[in-house]
């Protein structure tokens, strides 16, 4: 029946159901009536019951919640873009000693294991009095995603002529000038790229939020989920609505731009 | 050097500043960097260091005990039981993920329109918080509407497993969970080094009258090499500092059956108290991965030829 090249199609929706299945169940739990639920757990629902996610959005405080994260992510992308993009340049357009040593250095602290400097850093924030804040979690965020950046901003600025910067020193332009007149708006796709996955990390990441951040009016969307989950062990429509919740920005973002997405996070791992 | 001296006795002063200015710039450029990769990164891992040599309980003042804390992980059976997971969980990542990530992307490669939705939604579960991920999958495992009642609803009631309480089958459920979130990250990779293969040999081999299967194997294979060295390497790496899934899902349990070294020292510097032997556990673990780190450039620097 399949035509030739057919099975591979065939193939490859078993594998989106790999994929996409446990995705399109959290939506379906989520969604579903909790008394359905109980009755038939992985049929599909008769009627959807937004409810669900008004209720989980409530219990869980989300609200604060997203506004946590919506903060901790602009301030960790604003200063991510400006410490990254002035590294980038460094590294990629000026030549200097120690330049080599400097691309070492990025490429060691993006790849030791975090439980190397996990204990001295939780003493260090106490002492600083960081523990328990925003501004402490903002700054663990801002070094742990910065080279992996300034890696993907320094591929992209390689890639602009020299001739340009060049023109721009004739001109009379001094340094500082050519890296904010010329080479940060030349660079803005780059640049987008950096916020997106900046973005998406500080969203997603629970572990040093966790940790960092007690205090529950503190709490990111992605800690306010594991600790809704523990509150709510068993009700899995509202785990599953909390889930909807927890993901739902990232997923609409992705969906519109996953192109960037995707060849960010990519080229960013291939080049360091 | 020359330059240098020329400009330390400025006939005019503003052009020695200018030249000063230029060889502090990037240094300027980068101190944000410095600071911030300092104080979160490199200044705690010097404090691992010393910590690893002292018998440091997070309360009374360190004392200097020297190796002691590296004898008394030679003789710690949870250690070794952590370590092999670890192991185990690195074969897994090997060999799993990465057949399911070339195979497919091959197919992929393959497809002419559609091409770009496939990857897309290949890609869609790596964007997915883990915290969410972990969650899904409890739901999965859960022994009473998960994965179980499907199997028995489709007679296959004899498959069912206790996914995440059999001591012996728990490491791989986690494991598959964080495959599942991202596996399309391999996808992607090996479908960018696919659209950069030589299609002029493949072309050349069809004419010669080769197979499918021998013009994968000794066409596609080795051109893939580099792609496929580099995914290794971020997969040793990844393996030895798991943590996520072990910590959300199974914190360790049921007993060590899914305890990695990550997890370990995790609860023992934060649970037991013990941060100093916890940071003797985890420069160990980092020498670990320094190792394949050297080892990978070594084979980096021969040309990819393993």
């Amino acid at each position: 029946m399949l035509k030739r090249g057919g099975w591979r199609h065939l193939v490859l929706i078993v594998t989106l159901v790999f994929a996409l299945g446990p995705l399109v169940l959290l939506f379906n739990n989520g969604l579903k009536p909790r008394e359905e639920f109980q009755t038939d757990p992985l049929g599909f629902p008769d009627r959807l019951a937004f409810g669900n996610l008004s209720e989980a959005w409530v219990k869980g405080s989300y609200g604060q919640a997203f506004i946590n994260s919506i903060a901790v992510g602009a301030f960790c992308i604003v200063i991510i873009c400006v410490a990254a993009g002035m590294a980038a340049y460094a590294l990629s357009k000026l030549q200097f000693k120690g330049s080599g040593m400097m691309m070492g250095f990025l490429l060691f602290t993006m790849s030791i294991p975090m439980g190397l400097f996990l204990v001295p850093l939780f003493f260090i924030w106490k002492q600083l009095h960081l523990m328990d804040t925003l501004q402490g979690i903002i700054l663990v965020y801002s070094a742990i995603f910065l080279p992996f950046n300034i890696f993907l901003l320094r591929s992209y600025f390689v890639g602009i002529p020299n001739e340009l910067l060049d023109s721009g020193r004739v001109d009379g332009c001094t340094e500082w000038q050519l890296i904010t007149r010329i080479m940060f708006p030349l660079s803005r796709p780059a640049f987008l790229t950096v916020a997106l996955l900046v973005g998406l990390w500080t969203w997603n990441e629970f572990f040093f939020a966790n940790a960092l951040l007690q205090s529950q009016e503190l709490k990111t969307v992605a800690t306010r989920y594991l600790v809704f989950t523990g509150r709510f062990n068993n009700d899995w429509t509202m785990i599953s609505a909390a889930g909807i919740i927890t993901i739902f920005p990232v997923v609409v973002v992705y969906l519109l731009l996953q192109r960037r997405f995707i060849e960010g996070i990519t080229e960013g791992s291939v080049k360091g | 050097m020359e330059t240098w001296i020329r400009n330390k006795i400025p006939a005019n002063f503003r052009a020695g500043l200018r030249s000063l200015s230029r060889k502090l710039l990037p240094w300027l450029l980068l101190s944000p960097t410095l600071v911030l990769l300092t104080l979160v990164i490199s200044g705690p891992l010097v404090g691992t260091l010393l910590l690893a040599l002292t018998d440091w309980n997070g309360i009374h003042p360190p004392n200097f005990i020297g190796a002691d804390n590296f004898v008394k992980l030679v003789h710690d059976p949870v250690f070794y039981k952590s370590l092999g997971n670890n192991i185990k969980w690195m074969l897994f990542f090997l060999i799993v993920p990465v057949i399911m990530g070339l195979f497919v992307a091959l197919w992929v490669s393959r497809v002419g329109r559609g091409q770009m939705l496939y990857r897309s939604l290949l890609f869609m579960p790596y964007i997915v918080s883990t915290v969410v991920t972990a969650k899904i999958w409890l739901g999965l495992y859960n022994p009473y509407f998960g994965i179980n009642t499907v199997l028995e609803k489709w007679g296959l009631g004899f498959l069912a497993r206790s996914w995440l309480g059999d001591t012996s089958i728990a490491l791989y459920a986690v494991a598959v969970a964080d495959t599942w979130h991202f596996w399309g990250f391999l996808v992607v990779l090996f479908l960018m080094a696919l659209h950069q293969l030589n299609r002029s040999l493949e072309e050349a081999a069809i004419v010669d009258g080769a197979n499918k299967i021998r013009i994968f194997w000794h066409i596609v294979l080795p051109q893939l090499r580099p792609t496929i060295v580099l995914v290794y390497m971020l997969l040793i790496i990844w393996s030895f500092a798991a943590f996520d899934y072990v910590f959300v899902m199974t914190q360790g349990g049921p007993g060590n059956a899914t305890e990695l070294i990550a997890t370990y020292m995790y609860k023992l510097a934060i649970y037991n108290q013990e941060p100093g032997y916890a940071s003797a556990i985890a420069l160990t673990m980092g020498i670990f991965s320094l190792i394949v780190i050297l080892g990978f450039g070594f084979i980096k620097k021969k040309g990819w030829d393993v």
